[in-house]
């Protein structure tokens, strides 16, 4: 910092502290600010609790306090402020955790030898961190502290380093203020926040107008994280629900649009700093308002590019000054976004464990790298308009950079579809789906002129001005730009106001206070139990968060030992190997002679016995629970302990349910002669809603695997060519619309196979416990059914009312724990009582 | 305004800001944070003051701190003008 500004900012925050109670007014409406804006937090329940529940409070209450205290004292409570919000969420020992790395860390940086020295030991104890995170060293503190301290440290360690080498050292509790934010607690997602430009804007501005900044950024902010919500849960498409250039165009906006929660966060972390004095940038600018790729890397996580410019851009130009410029701005701006894409991967291995090079990622970055050097290219050769103030410009220059800016937008759109794609087949499938109807060309024409338009009017009203030129007008107080647009928002869903709101708008503005998964997500948490933590998308969805949330240090599942624990029933079919035992916990995994997860029985049923072979996926077999909880044997147990008394029958459930069983292989189990082996008299198919992507997964990896697909049912699909396809979103896209004519071929074979053993067929619906109760397509699935000969049994309501949290697993595993299976017995058993005409099957 | 100012202030407006009203460029105009200093404009702009200023610019010193006004851009002028001149004496 030169003399010169420090004279300045301490002449300032002197002259703003010499009015102290025009500075009390200001001070209470300012925190009057923050307070709505915590009830607004609260009320659409934004983020993790955690965020309106410790972290809002904190700093509106702490903001109060924090501007009394003497200079001296601030930055220290501020640290104090953020360790206990650490504790407080975390917990005292794990927060003990974060502190003592940290420090550790930090000390390193500091000891008293040479710089060389101190950077060989930090990499040296980012080494030992490393092998900590991926389970080659044991580690001594909860494996959910590990984003908390990746956010922390992956890069503002490195900063940090860079600024002590060249700047020389700073005192204490800037440094801890540095290190210990308390946004850190809830966001593990951080703006990577320059010490040099830390340290230099505290309090260099007088401090009530930092604190409006940070109030505006704050709103801003929350504004960002409900439309994020409202993309989220209402535009997000699985890739097989596309199938048309709109369903194209909803797929590659919905995803660009996720990053709005990106961009949300960065705003709420750099207005909270800012009420403690830290006037830090602006984080991100109109980032989808960008008229070229040198524009959007100004625009879009300004952090990151400044980062990019002090550690890499820079240093690289300047070893390079002598030599050609055209040359020395590739290799610089190549660099850069190497080193972008090596480091976003380095983030997702703190924040998830694993590593997360693709394909696509690869070709994003490639794509970008290219545009961007061709961009810088044309910049150089033509130069770009700059401006002093904020001006409106010209009616004629503000058409050509809406135009530019459309373009952008859509080119950009479509490079993040590939980049959150898992493969590139995935990508090809997506715009494979293209078609020309007139609803086609409207929505592609909706979208560039919705954009266009947009960045007209912020051109020609100078809307986008940079943060530091910027000159508010009285409509963009946040009270009035936010605050009021998301209160009355808010109250549009409210049950008070039902009939005098749209009904529209009270369902979307209830479907913002939606915490839950949205309905695609949710069904990857089902699959989540087996598929690869690489399938979670950086920025699509949540579902990455969940995981790096949850414990790692979970139990290995073994109720799906893998393709190891399976063997071929003799029917071509796949069963359990027999006699498996694992003991975990306390509890046991066991398959019985047969080679189904139960306990043991007679091939053939004795007298008054009446057995029912219970078939489905991997809930019916157990997933995740210990032998005797699954619900069909609760439901033996009870039949045996409460109705045999009464009947003097014998009752026996056969659990034949697998893990990924789809319909069409337990179609295969029931038509092969695999259940008439065990002369069942009922045959009860457990299904869930998601039924037809679970047999689109099975079809795919009969086709990966070089096997066959059901030729009855290829003879019944003449038009559908599942050969042509090349991932499982073509071969699910290309299923679902027949889904109809699947129903009825598994329904109409089980039906006639069960009755050709004699024995009753009965369909289960019985959903995961964060199904949604409601599915269009379920009367005519049931219907089929029905019309197939089964005896019906709806279960979809069966979770309402519980609290769903303590019935599954874990936050990372969706499957129904003990409790769950509990409440599916309970209601299972009930139903068996009402449907007379199963009891009495016993042949 | 002191001449090392002046100098750059004619050197932005002529590279930069060509169709600028000149006396909205003041001392204290934030070049950095205002965007008018971009990463190329940055390195464009130190390759001018070495070569006009006869000093030697580091890739470390191309920050908000030394460049982000006139007024910061003339004290690192002078700031480095004077360790050369004292590196010379010595």
């Amino acid at each position: 910092m030169s003399p010169g500004t420090q004279v300045i900012a301490r002449s300032e925050v002197a002259a703003a502290r010499r009015v102290p109670w025009s500075d009390a007014v200001q001070l209470a409406f300012l925190g009057l600010q923050v307070g709505v804006a915590l009830l607004l937090a609260r009320a659409f329940q934004l983020e993790h609790p955690a965020f309106y529940q410790v972290v809002l409070p904190l700093a509106g209450g702490g903001f109060l306090v924090h501007h009394w205290l003497p200079r001296a004292w601030q930055k220290w409570f501020f640290v104090a402020l953020s360790l206990f919000g650490f504790g407080l969420v975390f917990g005292p020992g794990p927060a003990a955790w974060v502190v003592v790395v940290g420090l550790a860390l930090i000390g390193l940086c500091h000891l008293p030898i040479p710089f060389r020295a101190r950077l060989a030991l930090v990499l040296l104890a980012a080494g030992a961190l490393l092998a900590m995170r991926s389970d080659w060293l044991p580690t001594p503190w909860p494996g959910v502290l590990w984003p908390i301290l990746g956010s922390m440290f992956m890069f503002r360690l490195a900063v940090y380093l860079y600024d002590l080498r060249y700047q020389g050292p700073a005192d204490a509790p800037t440094v801890l203020s540095y290190f210990f934010l308390l946004p850190n607690t809830v966001f593990l997602l951080f703006p990577v926040i320059d010490f040099q430009t830390f340290r230099r804007t505290y309090f260099d501005k007088p401090a009530l107008g930092i604190y409006a900044e940070g109030v505006r950024w704050i709103y801003r902010g929350l504004l960002h994280l409900v439309l994020y919500r409202l993309v989220y849960q209402y535009l997000v498409l699985s890739p097989a629900e596309v199938s048309s250039t709109a369903g194209i165009v909803q797929y590659l906006v919905a995803n660009f649009g996720l990053y709005l929660r990106v961009s949300g966060q960065f705003h709420v972390i750099t207005g909270v700093l800012h009420l403690f004095g830290f006037r830090l940038p602006e984080t991100h600018r109109f980032f989808y308002l960008a008229a070229s790729f040198t524009d959007l890397w100004r625009r879009i996580n300004i952090y990151w590019k400044d980062f990019m410019q002090k550690m890499v851009y820079m240093p690289v130009i300047f070893s390079l000054k002598r030599r050609n410029q055209t040359l020395v701005l590739v290799v610089a701006t190549l660099s850069v976004i190497v080193i972008t894409w090596f480091l976003h991967s380095w983030q997702w291995f703190w924040l998830l464990g694993t590593w997360l090079f693709s394909a696509t990622d690869a070709a994003f970055w490639g794509s970008l790298g290219a545009f961007l050097v061709a961009s810088t290219l044309l910049e150089q050769r033509r130069g770009r308009v700059r401006q002093l103030t904020a001006q409106a410009r010209a009616p004629r220059h503000a058409l050509r950079h809406a135009l530019q800016t459309a373009g952008m937008f859509s080119l950009m759109a479509l490079l993040w579809g590939l980049w959150t794609s898992p493969s590139f087949d995935d990508f090809r499938a997506i715009l494979s789906a293209a078609t020309l109807r007139p609803v086609d060309v409207a929505a592609v024409l909706g979208v560039v002129a919705t954009v266009a338009a947009a960045a007209w009017l912020t051109q020609r009203f100078s809307f986008d001005a940079p943060t530091a030129l910027a000159e508010r007008k009285p409509w963009q107080h946040p009270l009035a730009a936010s605050a009021l647009p998301l209160g009355l928002f808010w109250l549009a869903g409210e049950p008070a106001l039902e009939g005098r709101v749209p009904a529209t708008l009270t369902e979307v503005a209830l479907k913002a206070r939606d915490v839950d998964l949205n309905r695609f997500d949710a069904e990857r948490m089902q699959r989540g139990y087996y598929e690869e933590i690489t399938g979670v998308n950086r920025f699509n969805g949540e579902l990455w968060e969940v995981y790096a949330r949850g414990d790692q240090s979970q139990e290995p599942d073994v109720t799906d030992s893998g393709p190891a624990g399976f063997q071929d029933d003799g029917y071509g079919n796949r069963c359990y190997k027999p006699f498996l035992r694992s003991v975990y916990e306390g509890g046991t995994f066991s398959t019985n002679r047969w080679g189904f997860r139960d306990r043991d029985y007679e091939k053939v049923p004795g007298d008054a016995t009446l057995r029912m072979a219970v078939l489905g996926p991997s809930y019916v077999m157990g997933a995740g629970v210990y032998d005797g909880e699954p619900f069909e044997q609760v439901v033996e147990d009870r039949l045996n302990a409460e109705r045999s008394p009464s009947s003097g029958v014998h009752y026996e459930l056969l659990n034949l349910g697998l893990p990924r069983a789809s319909l069409a292989e337990i179609s295969a189990i029931v038509t092969s002669g695999r259940v008439a082996e065990f002369q069942p008299d009922v045959v009860l198919v457990v299904v869930h809603m998601n039924w037809p992507k679970a047999i689109a997964a099975d079809f795919w990896k009969r086709m990966t695997d070089g096997r066959p697909l059901p030729e009855s049912l290829l003879k019944r699909l003449p038009d559908v060519a599942l050969d042509a396809a090349v991932s499982e979103t073509e071969v699910s896209r290309a299923l679902l619309p027949h889904r109809d004519v699947l129903a009825q071929w598994i329904f109409t074979g089980v039906a006639d196979a069960a009755r050709g053993m004699g024995a009753v067929p009965v369909l289960a619906l019985i959903p995961l416990p964060h199904d949604p109760v409601r599915f269009a397509g379920k009367p005519a699935l049931l219907d089929t059914a029905r019309q197939a000969g089964f005896v019906i049994i709806d279960m979809q309501d069966v979770f309402q009312g519980h609290v769903l949290d303590g019935l599954i697993l874990n936050n990372v595993d969706y499957h129904p724990n003990a409790a769950g299976h509990r409440v599916i017995a309970d209601r299972l058993y009930a139903e068996l009582m009402a449907h007379a005409e199963v009891l009495a099957a016993q042949r | 305004m002191d001449p090392i100012q002046s100098t750059v202030k004619d050197y932005i407006l002529q590279e930069f800001l060509p169709d600028a009203d000149a006396s909205e460029l003041t001392a204290t105009t934030p070049l950095i944070a205002g965007g008018i200093l971009d990463s190329l404009a940055t390195v464009r702009l130190v390759m001018f003051l070495e070569e006009n200023f006869d000093i030697e610019v580091q890739a470390h010193e191309t920050s908000a701190d030394n460049l982000d006004t006139l007024e910061r851009i003339a004290g690192f002028v002078r700031a480095k003008q004077a360790a050369k001149g004292g590196k010379q004496a010595t």
